[in-house]
C-alpha cells in the first residue's frame, strides 16, 4: 500500500505538508509521488481531548510521530501495541478517510 | 556572521499588566487599550508623547497596529504588527529598541492583549496555520497538545525525565504564582500528589502541565535613557538580544531550537555568562520547553535540564529563580500577552516593580520567547538580557 507526498520535479526533495514551492529550492514544479510510506515511529502519544466535539466520542486515539525515510516527518495515527522507537509504515486509515496510520513495519 | 550594535542608550520602562480574567465579554482592542492607559498614566506623560506602538494580538482580528491608531486616538510615526504569540515580546523589544536608538520614535509603546471565551481559542487554533489546517487538524484537533505531547514523549525517553521532574517546575511556578494577585491559580496550592494524579490530556501531558487561555494584556515602554531619568523612571536597559526563526528544520522531532544556536551571540553581546543571571523567566507553554530553554541557553548541557531542576530551587526564594510572576502555568495564557510576559516580569525584577514576590537583589534577568507552532513545533525563538539601574 502506498501514501502519496508531493516531490519537487527539479531537485527531488519530498515536502510536507503539501508546499506552494520546494522549500529546498523554490521549485513550483511539485507534484505528487507515491511512496511506501516506511519510517521510525519518533514518538508516540495517547489523545484524551480534543477541541472538535465530533471528536469526543471516538477519543482516546493514538497519535504518532513518523520519520519517514524520504526525509518528511508525519504526525498521524497509530495503530495500538506500538512502542517507540520502531520501523513502521503509513496507511491510509481504513476507518477515516483522508487520513494515515502507522503499523508495524513487517522486517 | 555581521556583529550586532549594542544596544546603547535604550531604557526599558513601565512594566504594565491588565488584571487576568479566565473568560471576558470584552475586546481584545479593550485590553490592549487598557495597557496603553496604564503605560502613559504609569510613565506620567501624555498620549501624544507616544509616536511609536507594537502590538501583538490573536484576537484583534480583523484589525491590526494601524486600525488600533485610529481607536486610541494617535498618530505614531512608526508601527509594527507581531502576532506571534510567544516570541512576540522579545520581538517587540527588539524593534522598537532599534527605532528609539535610530530617531525613528522617541517613545514606542509595546503592548499585547487578547480576549478569550469558549470560542476564541478553538477558532484560533483550527485557523492558525496552512499546514496545521492540512496535516494536524485531521488528526483528532488535539491542538498544541497534540504536538507538545509528542515533543514530550520523545524528550522523556531520550533523556530519562519522569513526570516527577517536569512537576518539580509546575509546583515551583505554584509557589511563585501564590505571591502574585494577577495569577489566576494562585490561590491554589499544588502538591506532587496532586499533578501526578491530574487527568490525562495527551501521552504524558496531564492537566497541570497545560496552561490555561485567559484573557489579560502586557506591556512595556521604550524610550531614550536619558527620557527615562528625566521622567525619574525605574529602567532596565538592554545587554543583549537574541532572535531566530525555523532553526534546526533538519531534527525531524524538536529535542532544541533556535536558542541553542543565537546563546554564544547573546552571551559575546552581553559580556555576561550564565552566572550572572539573577532570574530567568522562560516561556512556559509546557514544561519541556522550559527544560530545552534552560539547556539551549546554556544553563546546562542538553539532557541535563530534569537533573538541574532537581539540583535547584526555582522559586522566588530559591536559588535558580524561575518564572517568578508563576509563569503561563499559574498566571494563565492570555494569547500574545503569554509571549510578552516574559520581558513584562524581567523588567518587574530588575527595576524591584513585582506585582508578587521580588528575587532579591536581582539585577540581571535573562526572558526568553517561543512562539508560533505552524506544524510540528514553535518556530520562533528569542532572549533578551535585561540589567536593572536603579
Amino acid at each position: 500500500m502506498t501514501i502519496s507526498i508531493q516531490r519537487c520535479q527539479s531537485c527531488g526533495t519530498f515536502n510536507y505538508p503539501a508546499h506552494a514551492v520546494c522549500g529546498n529550492c523554490l521549485s513550483d514544479a511539485l507534484a505528487d509521488c507515491a511512496i511506501e510510506g516506511r519510517g521510525v515511529l519518533l514518538a508516540l502519544s495517547t489523545v484524551h481531548h480534543s477541541l472538535d466535539p465530533e471528536w469526543r466520542a471516538h477519543l482516546p486515539v493514538q497519535l504518532a510521530t513518523v520519520d519517514l525515510d524520504c526525509g518528511v516527518q508525519v504526525i498521524c495515527f497509530a495503530e495500538p501495541g506500538l512502542q517507540t522507537p520502531a520501523r513502521v509504515c503509513l496507511a491510509p486509515s481504513q476507518d477515516r478517510p483522508g487520513v494515515w496510520i502507522a503499523r508495524a513495519q513487517d522486517a | 556572521m555581521t556583529r550586532p550594535h549594542a544596544y546603547d542608550g535604550v531604557a526599558v520602562v513601565c512594566p504594565t499588566t491588565v488584571t487576568y480574567e479566565k473568560t471576558s465579554t470584552r475586546s481584545a482592542h479593550w485590553f490592549l487599550a487598557r495597557a496603553l492607559a496604564q503605560l502613559i498614566a504609569a510613565a506620567g506623560i501624555a498620549k501624544e508623547e507616544i509616536d511609536g506602538l507594537a502590538s501583538a494580538s490573536f484576537t484583534l482580528a480583523p484589525d491590526s497596529t494601524i486600525a488600533l491608531t485610529e481607536h486610541f486616538g494617535m498618530a505614531p510615526r512608526w508601527i509594527e504588527w507581531l502576532p506571534f504569540g510567544g516570541v512576540s515580546g522579545v520581538m517587540a523589544l527588539r524593534r522598537a529598541a532599534r527605532a528609539v536608538q535610530m530617531g525613528d520614535a522617541n517613545i514606542v509603546a509595546c503592548i499585547a492583549g487578547d480576549t478569550a471565551n469558549p470560542e476564541t481559542f478553538a477558532g484560533l487554533v483550527n485557523n492558525f496555520s496552512s499546514f496545521s489546517s492540512q496535516a494536524i487538524i485531521p488528526y483528532a484537533s488535539a491542538g498544541p497538545n497534540g504536538c507538545f505531547s509528542l515533543i514530550t514523549q520523545h524528550y522523556m525517553q531520550s533523556f530519562g525525565v519522569t513526570r516527577e521532574d517536569f512537576g518539580r517546575i509546575a509546583l515551583a511556578q505554584r509557589a511563585n504564582a501564590a505571591t502574585n494577585p494577577n495569577a489566576l491559580l494562585g490561590g491554589k496550592s499544588l502538591t506532587m500528589e496532586d499533578y501526578l494524579a491530574a487527568r490525562p490530556v495527551a501521552g504524558p501531558l496531564h492537566l497541570f502541565d497545560c496552561v490555561m487561555p485567559c484573557a489579560g494584556a502586557e506591556g512595556f515602554l521604550v524610550m531614550e535613557v536619558r527620557r527615562a531619568r528625566a521622567l525619574g523612571l525605574p529602567y532596565a536597559t538592554i545587554r543583549g538580544a537574541i532572535e531566530r526563526h525555523n532553526a534546526y528544520r533538519e531534527d525531524p522531532i524538536a529535542v532544541r531550537s533556535g536558542w541553542a544556536m543565537d546563546r554564544d551571540a547573546l552571551y559575546a553581546q552581553s559580556g555576561l555568562d550564565c552566572s550572572a543571571i539573577d532570574c530567568v523567566q522562560t516561556y512556559d507553554d509546557y514544561p519541556v520547553i522550559t527544560m530545552m530553554q534552560l539547556e539551549d541557553l546554556g544553563f546546562c548541557a542538553k539532557g541535563e535540564a530534569a537533573d538541574f531542576v532537581r539540583r535547584h530551587d526555582l522559586t522566588i526564594q530559591g536559588d535558580f529563580p524561575v518564572n517568578t510572576s508563576g509563569g503561563q502555568l499559574g498566571c494563565g495564557q492570555a494569547g500574545c500577552s503569554g509571549g510578552f510576559l516574559t520581558v513584562v516580569e524581567t523588567l518587574r525584577q530588575v527595576t524591584g516593580q513585582p506585582l508578587g514576590g521580588q528575587v532579591r537583589d536581582a539585577r540581571i534577568g535573562l526572558a526568553s520567547g517561543y512562539g508560533m507552532v505552524t506544524y510540528d513545533r514553535c518556530l520562533g525563538t528569542g532572549a533578551v538580557i535585561l540589567e536593572g539601574a536603579r
